[in-house]
Protein backbone atom coordinates (compact mmCIF):
# COMPACT_ATOMS: atom_id res chain seq x y z
CA UNK A 1 0.00 0.00 0.00
CA UNK A 2 1.42 3.40 -0.95
CA UNK A 3 1.66 6.21 1.54
CA UNK A 4 -1.08 8.25 -0.12
CA UNK A 5 -3.59 5.58 0.77
CA UNK A 6 -3.12 6.29 4.47
CA UNK A 7 -4.36 9.87 4.19
CA UNK A 8 -7.76 9.07 5.67
CA UNK A 9 -6.14 7.31 8.64
CA UNK A 10 -3.79 10.27 9.12
CA UNK A 11 -6.77 12.62 9.19
CA UNK A 12 -8.57 10.41 11.69
CA UNK A 13 -5.54 9.79 13.92
CA UNK A 14 -4.77 13.52 13.99
CA UNK A 15 -8.13 14.11 15.62
CA UNK A 16 -7.85 11.29 18.12
CA UNK A 17 -10.10 8.87 16.26
CA UNK A 18 -9.24 5.21 16.31
CA UNK A 19 -7.28 3.68 13.43
CA UNK A 20 -6.10 0.21 12.54
CA UNK A 21 -2.97 -1.49 13.84
CA UNK A 22 -1.69 -1.80 10.29
CA UNK A 23 -1.57 1.97 9.90
CA UNK A 24 0.09 2.46 13.27
CA UNK A 25 2.77 -0.07 12.35
CA UNK A 26 3.34 1.72 9.04
CA UNK A 27 3.44 5.10 10.75
CA UNK A 28 6.32 4.08 13.00
CA UNK A 29 8.59 3.50 10.07
CA UNK A 30 7.38 6.14 7.62
CA UNK A 31 8.81 9.62 7.78
CA UNK A 32 6.43 10.96 5.17
CA UNK A 33 3.36 9.84 7.11
CA UNK A 34 4.80 11.19 10.36
CA UNK A 35 5.28 14.59 8.74
CA UNK A 36 1.79 14.48 7.26
CA UNK A 37 0.38 13.62 10.67
CA UNK A 38 2.26 16.48 12.34
CA UNK A 39 1.06 18.92 9.69
CA UNK A 40 -2.50 17.68 9.96
CA UNK A 41 -2.41 18.13 13.73
CA UNK A 42 -1.17 21.69 13.36
CA UNK A 43 -3.83 22.44 10.75
CA UNK A 44 -6.60 20.85 12.78
CA UNK A 45 -5.70 22.97 15.80
CA UNK A 46 -6.77 25.99 13.76
CA UNK A 47 -10.40 24.92 13.68
CA UNK A 48 -10.63 22.44 16.54
CA UNK A 49 -8.54 23.80 19.37
CA UNK A 50 -10.23 26.91 20.68
CA UNK A 51 -8.74 26.84 24.15
CA UNK A 52 -5.82 29.26 24.56
CA UNK A 53 -3.55 26.63 26.09
CA UNK A 54 -0.38 28.64 26.48
CA UNK A 55 -2.07 31.56 28.11
CA UNK A 56 -4.18 29.37 30.30
CA UNK A 57 -0.99 27.62 31.45
CA UNK A 58 0.63 30.95 32.15
CA UNK A 59 -2.27 32.06 34.31
CA UNK A 60 -1.98 28.81 36.26
CA UNK A 61 1.68 29.58 37.01
CA UNK A 62 0.84 33.11 37.94
CA UNK A 63 -1.63 31.71 40.44
CA UNK A 64 1.04 29.52 41.99
CA UNK A 65 3.54 32.37 42.00
CA UNK A 66 1.04 34.58 43.79
CA UNK A 67 0.14 31.87 46.29
CA UNK A 68 3.72 31.08 47.39
CA UNK A 69 4.49 34.42 49.11
CA UNK A 70 1.07 34.33 50.73
CA UNK A 71 1.66 30.84 52.09
CA UNK A 72 5.11 31.83 53.31
CA UNK A 73 3.70 34.88 55.00
CA UNK A 74 0.99 32.85 56.72
CA UNK A 75 3.24 29.98 57.71
CA UNK A 76 6.39 31.93 58.63
CA UNK A 77 7.08 31.94 62.40
CA UNK A 78 6.65 35.44 63.71
CA UNK A 79 8.65 36.83 66.64
CA UNK A 80 6.65 36.85 69.79
CA UNK A 81 6.79 40.06 71.68
CA UNK A 82 8.43 39.27 74.99
CA UNK A 83 8.65 41.79 77.66
CA UNK A 84 10.93 40.99 80.56
CA UNK A 85 9.98 42.77 83.67
CA UNK A 86 12.15 43.40 86.62
CA UNK A 87 10.55 42.20 89.74
CA UNK A 88 9.47 44.65 92.27
CA UNK A 89 12.39 44.29 94.52
CA UNK A 90 13.21 46.59 97.30
CA UNK A 91 15.84 48.91 96.12
CA UNK A 92 19.12 48.55 97.86
CA UNK A 93 20.44 51.63 99.50
CA UNK A 94 22.25 53.77 97.00
CA UNK A 95 21.02 51.77 94.09
CA UNK A 96 18.49 53.32 91.75
CA UNK A 97 15.05 51.78 91.88
CA UNK A 98 15.15 50.91 88.17
CA UNK A 99 17.64 48.21 87.38
CA UNK A 100 18.11 47.27 83.75
CA UNK A 101 17.17 43.64 83.28
CA UNK A 102 20.43 42.67 81.66
CA UNK A 103 22.39 43.91 84.61
CA UNK A 104 20.08 42.73 87.28
CA UNK A 105 22.23 41.40 90.11
CA UNK A 106 21.84 37.79 91.10
CA UNK A 107 20.14 37.57 94.42
CA UNK A 108 21.60 35.61 97.22
CA UNK A 109 19.90 32.29 97.76
CA UNK A 110 18.92 33.21 101.26
CA UNK A 111 17.03 36.20 100.07
CA UNK A 112 15.42 34.44 97.20
CA UNK A 113 11.84 34.05 98.16
CA UNK A 114 10.34 35.56 95.05
CA UNK A 115 10.97 34.51 91.46
CA UNK A 116 13.97 36.26 89.95
CA UNK A 117 12.30 37.23 86.70
CA UNK A 118 8.98 37.23 84.97
CA UNK A 119 8.38 36.97 81.26
CA UNK A 120 5.26 38.50 79.94
CA UNK A 121 4.30 37.09 76.56
CA UNK A 122 1.79 39.08 74.61
CA UNK A 123 -0.43 37.06 72.32
CA UNK A 124 -2.57 38.09 69.37
CA UNK A 125 -5.53 38.14 71.68
CA UNK A 126 -5.25 41.30 73.80
CA UNK A 127 -7.16 39.56 76.58
CA UNK A 128 -4.66 36.72 76.86
CA UNK A 129 -1.25 37.39 78.40
CA UNK A 130 1.14 34.60 79.38
CA UNK A 131 3.28 35.24 82.41
CA UNK A 132 6.32 33.02 83.01
CA UNK A 133 7.85 33.03 86.44
CA UNK A 134 11.50 32.19 86.05
CA UNK A 135 14.14 31.04 88.43
CA UNK A 136 17.41 32.99 88.33
CA UNK A 137 19.32 29.78 87.87
CA UNK B 1 -41.31 6.74 -1.21
CA UNK B 2 -41.64 7.66 2.42
CA UNK B 3 -41.30 4.87 4.84
CA UNK B 4 -42.19 6.79 7.96
CA UNK B 5 -45.47 6.24 9.70
CA UNK B 6 -46.12 9.90 9.24
CA UNK B 7 -45.86 11.13 5.72
CA UNK B 8 -47.46 14.52 5.80
CA UNK B 9 -45.43 17.61 6.53
CA UNK B 10 -47.35 18.35 9.74
CA UNK B 11 -46.79 14.84 11.02
CA UNK B 12 -43.08 15.02 10.25
CA UNK B 13 -42.83 18.31 12.13
CA UNK B 14 -44.70 16.89 15.12
CA UNK B 15 -42.52 13.76 15.15
CA UNK B 16 -39.14 15.46 14.61
CA UNK B 17 -39.55 18.71 16.49
CA UNK B 18 -38.20 17.48 19.86
CA UNK B 19 -35.05 16.03 18.31
CA UNK B 20 -34.37 19.02 16.06
CA UNK B 21 -34.90 21.36 18.98
CA UNK B 22 -32.54 19.26 21.11
CA UNK B 23 -29.80 19.57 18.45
CA UNK B 24 -30.31 23.33 18.23
CA UNK B 25 -30.18 23.67 21.99
CA UNK B 26 -27.03 21.56 22.06
CA UNK B 27 -25.35 23.97 19.65
CA UNK B 28 -26.88 27.29 20.67
CA UNK B 29 -27.72 26.75 24.31
CA UNK B 30 -31.03 27.09 26.07
CA UNK B 31 -31.93 30.26 24.23
CA UNK B 32 -34.74 31.61 22.10
CA UNK B 33 -32.25 31.47 19.26
CA UNK B 34 -32.29 27.68 19.43
CA UNK B 35 -36.05 27.69 18.93
CA UNK B 36 -35.71 30.10 16.00
CA UNK B 37 -33.06 27.85 14.45
CA UNK B 38 -35.40 24.86 14.83
CA UNK B 39 -38.18 26.82 13.11
CA UNK B 40 -35.78 27.80 10.31
CA UNK B 41 -34.89 24.15 9.88
CA UNK B 42 -38.53 23.19 9.36
CA UNK B 43 -39.00 26.13 6.99
CA UNK B 44 -36.14 24.77 4.91
CA UNK B 45 -37.76 21.35 5.03
CA UNK B 46 -40.98 22.88 3.74
CA UNK B 47 -39.15 24.54 0.85
CA UNK B 48 -37.33 21.33 -0.08
CA UNK B 49 -40.24 19.04 0.73
CA UNK B 50 -40.75 17.82 -2.81
CA UNK B 51 -37.05 17.01 -3.27
CA UNK B 52 -36.58 14.91 -0.17
CA UNK B 53 -37.12 11.22 -0.57
CA UNK B 54 -37.26 8.61 2.14
CA UNK B 55 -36.74 9.36 5.79
CA UNK B 56 -36.24 13.13 6.18
CA UNK B 57 -34.68 12.65 9.65
CA UNK B 58 -30.96 12.70 8.76
CA UNK B 59 -31.55 15.58 6.33
CA UNK B 60 -33.33 17.51 9.09
CA UNK B 61 -30.55 16.91 11.62
CA UNK B 62 -27.82 17.98 9.22
CA UNK B 63 -29.82 21.04 8.29
CA UNK B 64 -30.37 21.86 11.95
CA UNK B 65 -26.61 21.67 12.64
CA UNK B 66 -25.81 23.84 9.64
CA UNK B 67 -28.55 26.34 10.48
CA UNK B 68 -27.11 26.69 13.96
CA UNK B 69 -23.63 27.09 12.51
CA UNK B 70 -24.88 29.95 10.33
CA UNK B 71 -26.42 31.67 13.32
CA UNK B 72 -23.41 31.45 15.55
CA UNK B 73 -21.08 34.39 15.78
CA UNK B 74 -18.39 32.35 17.45
CA UNK B 75 -17.52 28.92 18.74
CA UNK B 76 -19.83 28.99 21.74
CA UNK B 77 -17.97 26.40 23.77
CA UNK B 78 -14.59 28.03 23.33
CA UNK B 79 -15.78 31.57 23.97
CA UNK B 80 -17.20 30.35 27.24
CA UNK B 81 -13.88 28.68 28.05
CA UNK B 82 -11.91 31.82 27.32
CA UNK B 83 -14.23 33.92 29.41
CA UNK B 84 -14.00 31.49 32.25
CA UNK B 85 -10.22 31.20 31.96
CA UNK B 86 -9.59 34.87 32.35
CA UNK B 87 -12.16 37.60 32.11
CA UNK B 88 -9.46 40.26 32.34
CA UNK B 89 -8.18 39.54 28.84
CA UNK B 90 -11.56 40.48 27.50
CA UNK B 91 -11.90 42.27 24.19
CA UNK B 92 -8.51 41.51 22.60
CA UNK B 93 -8.75 37.77 23.18
CA UNK B 94 -12.36 37.61 22.08
CA UNK B 95 -11.65 39.70 18.98
CA UNK B 96 -8.85 37.28 18.04
CA UNK B 97 -11.23 34.36 18.46
CA UNK B 98 -13.89 36.12 16.42
CA UNK B 99 -11.44 36.66 13.55
CA UNK B 100 -10.33 33.05 13.66
CA UNK B 101 -13.91 31.88 13.82
CA UNK B 102 -14.77 33.94 10.72
CA UNK B 103 -11.89 32.29 8.86
CA UNK B 104 -12.93 28.79 9.96
CA UNK B 105 -16.57 29.46 9.17
CA UNK B 106 -15.72 30.55 5.61
CA UNK B 107 -13.82 27.30 5.15
CA UNK B 108 -16.64 25.23 6.64
CA UNK B 109 -19.11 26.81 4.23
CA UNK B 110 -17.17 25.31 1.36
CA UNK B 111 -17.67 21.76 2.61
CA UNK B 112 -20.58 19.56 1.56
CA UNK B 113 -23.36 19.88 4.13
CA UNK B 114 -22.95 16.30 5.38
CA UNK B 115 -19.27 16.81 6.10
CA UNK B 116 -19.89 20.24 7.56
CA UNK B 117 -22.40 18.87 10.04
CA UNK B 118 -20.17 15.98 11.06
CA UNK B 119 -16.99 18.02 11.46
CA UNK B 120 -18.82 20.75 13.37
CA UNK B 121 -20.12 18.28 15.90
CA UNK B 122 -16.89 16.28 16.13
CA UNK B 123 -14.10 18.84 16.00
CA UNK B 124 -15.72 22.09 17.05
CA UNK B 125 -18.27 20.85 19.55
CA UNK B 126 -15.99 18.04 20.69
CA UNK B 127 -18.56 15.26 20.55
CA UNK B 128 -17.40 11.65 20.30
CA UNK B 129 -17.84 9.92 16.95
CA UNK B 130 -20.56 7.68 18.32
CA UNK B 131 -22.42 10.72 19.66
CA UNK B 132 -22.24 12.40 16.26
CA UNK B 133 -23.52 9.23 14.64
CA UNK B 134 -26.39 9.06 17.08
CA UNK B 135 -27.27 12.72 16.67
CA UNK B 136 -27.24 12.62 12.87
CA UNK B 137 -28.71 9.12 12.70
CA UNK B 138 -25.93 7.74 10.54
CA UNK B 139 -23.41 4.97 11.17
CA UNK B 140 -20.10 5.55 12.95
CA UNK B 141 -18.30 4.41 9.80
CA UNK B 142 -20.03 7.12 7.81
CA UNK B 143 -19.13 9.73 10.41
CA UNK B 144 -15.48 8.63 10.31
CA UNK B 145 -15.42 8.85 6.55
CA UNK B 146 -17.05 12.29 6.59
CA UNK B 147 -14.78 13.78 9.24
CA UNK B 148 -11.65 12.40 7.58
CA UNK B 149 -12.68 13.91 4.27
CA UNK B 150 -13.65 17.19 5.97
CA UNK B 151 -10.32 17.42 7.80
CA UNK B 152 -8.35 16.89 4.62
CA UNK B 153 -10.33 19.62 2.88
CA UNK B 154 -10.17 22.04 5.80
CA UNK B 155 -6.42 21.58 5.98
CA UNK B 156 -6.20 23.07 2.52
CA UNK B 157 -8.85 25.73 3.08
CA UNK B 158 -7.95 27.20 6.46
Amino acid sequence: MSCGQWDEEIALWAGGDSVGEEFLAHLQGCGRCQRELAEMRVARAEWADWTPRKRRGASWWWGVAAAVPLLLWVGWPRPVEVEVLALAMPAAPGVPAYVPVARMPVMKKALRREPAATMKILTDDPDVVILLLGDAE
Amino acid sequence: MRTLLADSFEQIVAAQQPRVLAICRRLLGETGEAEEAAQDTFLKLHRCWSQIEGDPGPWLYRTAVNTCLDRRRGPRRSVELVEMADRRRGPAELAEIAQRWARVKRALEQLPERERAAITLRDIEGLETREVAKLLEITEGTVRSQIASARMKLRRLV
